[in-house]
């Protein structure tokens, strides 16, 4: 449609639109009253305590009244249109985060502005009246939100397709099930067009129906609306987010793209549950480039093997192992295609002529996926003396559905894949958490098709080829 | 919007035209709760409606019987004073004192009940406690219906008795203003709740609910005077029972303590409305 001559006009740069969410410095915290402390005469004393503290005497028991910070000094800003995960443990913070977005709760300091209308899905159930049937409560709310009569009713029309709940829409909202809640909750939610959308954990509860619905709607109607997402679905947070923040103790520790902070996020956790202080303080703003150099920057990850927790023989035993991702440790997150390292100290009471080793991967309910034993490969049986010996494999992580995994190794006596005298088996050794970005896996894992072909039938009758 | 650390402002509150804007944008809430309530309230009606009465018919009968029968109190308003007009001017007392001690009541633990709209959603929360104040005074506005009727056909038509909603609404109004000032004091002292009953106690006894004004002697007679639940009752026998006119002087007066008592409590539950959230 150009006539040849460019307008330098629409070269010019769109001037930047305002961040749709900024937060300056913002802290929460909250004051936790011991039990029989929250009475009256309590609270008095509490107060004259203080006094009587600050003027150097003992007083009353000091820790009666805590201060819960439950945010610490949070900033940043997000773009409009953005997709924003937030993850991080239980109790660090997310849900109140997203309360003081949704203007439900005021921060004990700091600021921040929210453009635009916003709406908030926190809990399940939140805002409806349990004697109220569904559709009552969405009338109510769209009384409350001051929505014209007509609005209301295509709003209506609109909230009943989405959740498809069918009759329970005349139904007090008490005999609803969780995933009613949340597909009404949702719809509700939703049917306001909000420019800034907060989704709070609420939809894990869903049937996998329905939260590929909630997704595919964030993704497609919503593109170019803000979305804050709090989850603990890694698979989700790397699919759907294009940024993430992790929040430890109330702090932002990781902002950056959302597979770089799931694993920083594993990595903490990881090294959370392995009891270490040796992280010194996770509170540290921690930018990704520098994250992969902490990483790095750490020596193996042996772990021992208890001897109470083995099966099998015993002649032989597993003593230490340890688990590497594409070489690196401390690392729990894997993608199909990663190469993970298994590292084993084995301890021998005797020389033994052929030993193979080996691994299992189960899932959370504690099925056996898949596995594999060295009998298998070249040099795979191998004659031990006794006394200590290092064994090594790498095999690569396959495309199965995300989700938790737990490793299991395993040495044997024998020189059969299958027949052999199992001398030691350590289980549940590892969590892999195990994610899929960009590729659903639709079951367990998934098998290509073959060949395809798509074309017209001829007039050949359906009765004729099927008698 | 704005997120900001600051508290909100007493004076931006103190406003009867906010005030009055913020009940209108609520309106459905204040509808649809307060009509929930109701029905709740008189459901099952064939049985349910009697059900009702039920209950202040039983306490009227317990109080005609201790004070008329047993302790002969004295009512120098009327010179009859047979037991049926003792217990119907026992029933205008417990009629007005319905409505301020259901509110009073029910306030203290209101949040912590409704903590469904408190912390986690968009709602106007200033409203729950004027629903309470709404539907007790409804309850209160059909017994006075009742005393009405009751007055006519003990004694004729009257028709200034119909003005006795009127004076009942300052009242209304002040026991808008309890409900919301206990509303958001409930969760920071919890034994609010505890104290409650006993001073409901000591005010049905210290206000002329059970017997005449007129009893009070002269070095207690600020106990009526300033008491505005002593006003809605006295005004409601006189109109109803006694055939006398009401004192407008008075209700003026009233009416301005009254609405002047509300808006300032509506203040205070918005100043104190985002601490409270977190204690709930």
């Amino acid at each position: 449609m150009n006539n040849g001559a460019e307008n330098p006009a629409q070269h010019s740069r769109v001037p930047e639109a305002p961040p749709a969410i900024i937060l300056r410095g913002v802290c929460k915290s909250f004051r936790l009253w011991r039990g029989a402390g929250s009475g009256l005469v309590s609270r008095m004393a509490g107060m004259f305590s203080r006094k009587s503290a600050a003027g150097g005497m003992s007083g009353i028991s000091p820790a009666r009244k805590r201060n819960f910070q439950a945010l610490r000094n949070i900033s940043f800003e997000v773009a409009p249109g953005e997709s924003l995960g937030i993850i991080g443990r239980n109790g660090c913070g997310k849900s109140t985060l997203l309360q003081i977005l949704a203007g439900l709760v005021k921060p004990t300091s700091g600021s921040g502005t929210v453009n635009g209308e916003v709406a908030a899905l926190l809990e399940l159930g939140t805002g409806f009246h349990p004697d109220f049937t569904g559709r009552e409560n969405i009338s109510l709310n769209n009384a409350i939100m001051g929505v014209s009569r007509a609005a209301a009713r295509e709003r209506m029309a609109r909230i009943e397709a989405f959740a498809d709940i069918g009759s329970f829409m005349d139904e007090p909202v008490r005999t609803y099930s969780s995933g009613m809640l949340l597909r009404l909750g949702f719809a509700c939610a939703v049917a306001v067009e909000p420019d800034v959308f907060l989704v709070d954990e609420a939809l894990g509860v869903g049937d996998i129906f329905f939260q590929q619905k909630c997704y595919e709607f964030m993704r497609g109607q919503m593109k170019d609306r803000t979305r804050v997402i709090v989850s603990h679905d890694m698979q989700a947070v790397t699919t759907f987010c294009s940024r993430v923040l992790v929040l430890a103790d109330g702090a932002i520790v990781f902002d950056g793209s959302p597979l770089a902070a799931v694993e920083f996020y594993l990595k903490v956790l990881h090294d959370h549950q392995a009891g270490g202080a040796r992280n010194g303080d996770t509170r540290a703003r921690i930018s990704e480039a520098s994250s992969a150099r902490f990483v790095k920057s750490r020596a193996a990850d042996w772990r021992p093997v208890l001897p109470g927790a083995t099966g099998g023989a015993g002649d032989v035993r597993i003593a230490a192992f340890e688990v590497r991702v594409n070489d690196e440790p401390f690392a729990s997150a894997v993608k199909p295609g990663d190469v993970v390292g298994i590292r084993m100290v084995v301890d021998c009471d005797e020389a033994k002529a052929s030993l193979l080793f080996g691994y299992l991967v189960r899932d959370k309910m504690g099925t056996a996926i898949f596995g594999e034993n060295s009998a298998r490969t070249a040099g795979g049986i191998v004659a031990a003396s006794a006394g200590q010996s290092e064994v090594a494999f790498e095999f690569v992580w396959p495309e199965v559905q995300p989700g938790g995994y737990f490793l299991t190794l395993g040495a044997g006596e024998g020189r059969d894949a299958t027949r052999h005298r199992i001398q030691c088996w350590a289980h549940n050794l590892h969590l892999f958490n195990a994610i899929s970005p960009g590729r659903a896996v639709h079951c367990l894992f998934n098998n290509e098709l073959r060949s395809f072909t798509f074309s017209a039938r001829a007039d050949e009758p359906l009765e004729a080829l099927i008698s | 919007m704005e997120i900001t650390s600051r508290p909100e402002s007493l004076s931006r509150y103190l406003n009867p035209a906010r005030f009055a804007n913020d009940l209108w944008q609520g309106r459905a809430v204040l509808v649809r709760f307060a009509a929930r309530e109701v029905s709740l309230r008189y459901r099952g009606a064939r049985l349910g409606a009697a059900w009702i009465f039920l209950q202040p018919l039983f306490l009227l009968a317990v109080y005609t019987v201790a004070f008329s029968l047993i302790m002969k109190l004295k009512w120098p308003e009327s010179q009859r004073a047979g037991l049926g007009e003792v217990a119907m001017a026992v029933y205008c007392g417990l009629t007005a004192f319905g409505v301020f001690s259901e509110c009073a009541s029910r306030a203290p633990t209101l949040l912590m009940e409704n903590q469904n709209y408190v912390k986690r959603a968009r709602f106007p929360v200033q409203m729950l406690p004027v629903c309470v104040a709404l539907s007790a005074s409804f309850h209160g506005l059909v017994n006075l219906a009742v005393l009405i009727m009751l007055g006519w056909i003990v004694g004729g038509f009257y028709a200034p008795a119909l003005l006795a909603p009127i004076f009942l609404m300052p009242l209304i109004l002040l026991s808008c203003g309890v409900a919301l000032l206990l509303a958001v004091t409930g969760p920071i002292f919890r034994d609010l709740k505890q104290f409650i009953p006993p001073v409901l106690l000591a005010i049905s006894f210290l206000t002329p609910m059970v017997y005449s004004p007129r009893l009070v002697p002269e070095r207690l007679k600020w106990l009526v005077i300033g008491n505005p639940l002593a006003f809605a009752i006295t005004s409601i026998r006189e109109l109803v029972m006694w055939r006398g006119a009401g004192d407008w002087a008075a209700l003026g007066i009233w009416m301005v303590i009254g609405a002047g008592f509300m808006v300032g409590a509506y203040a205070v539950f918005m100043r104190l409305k985002y601490e409270v959230t977190d204690l709930v």
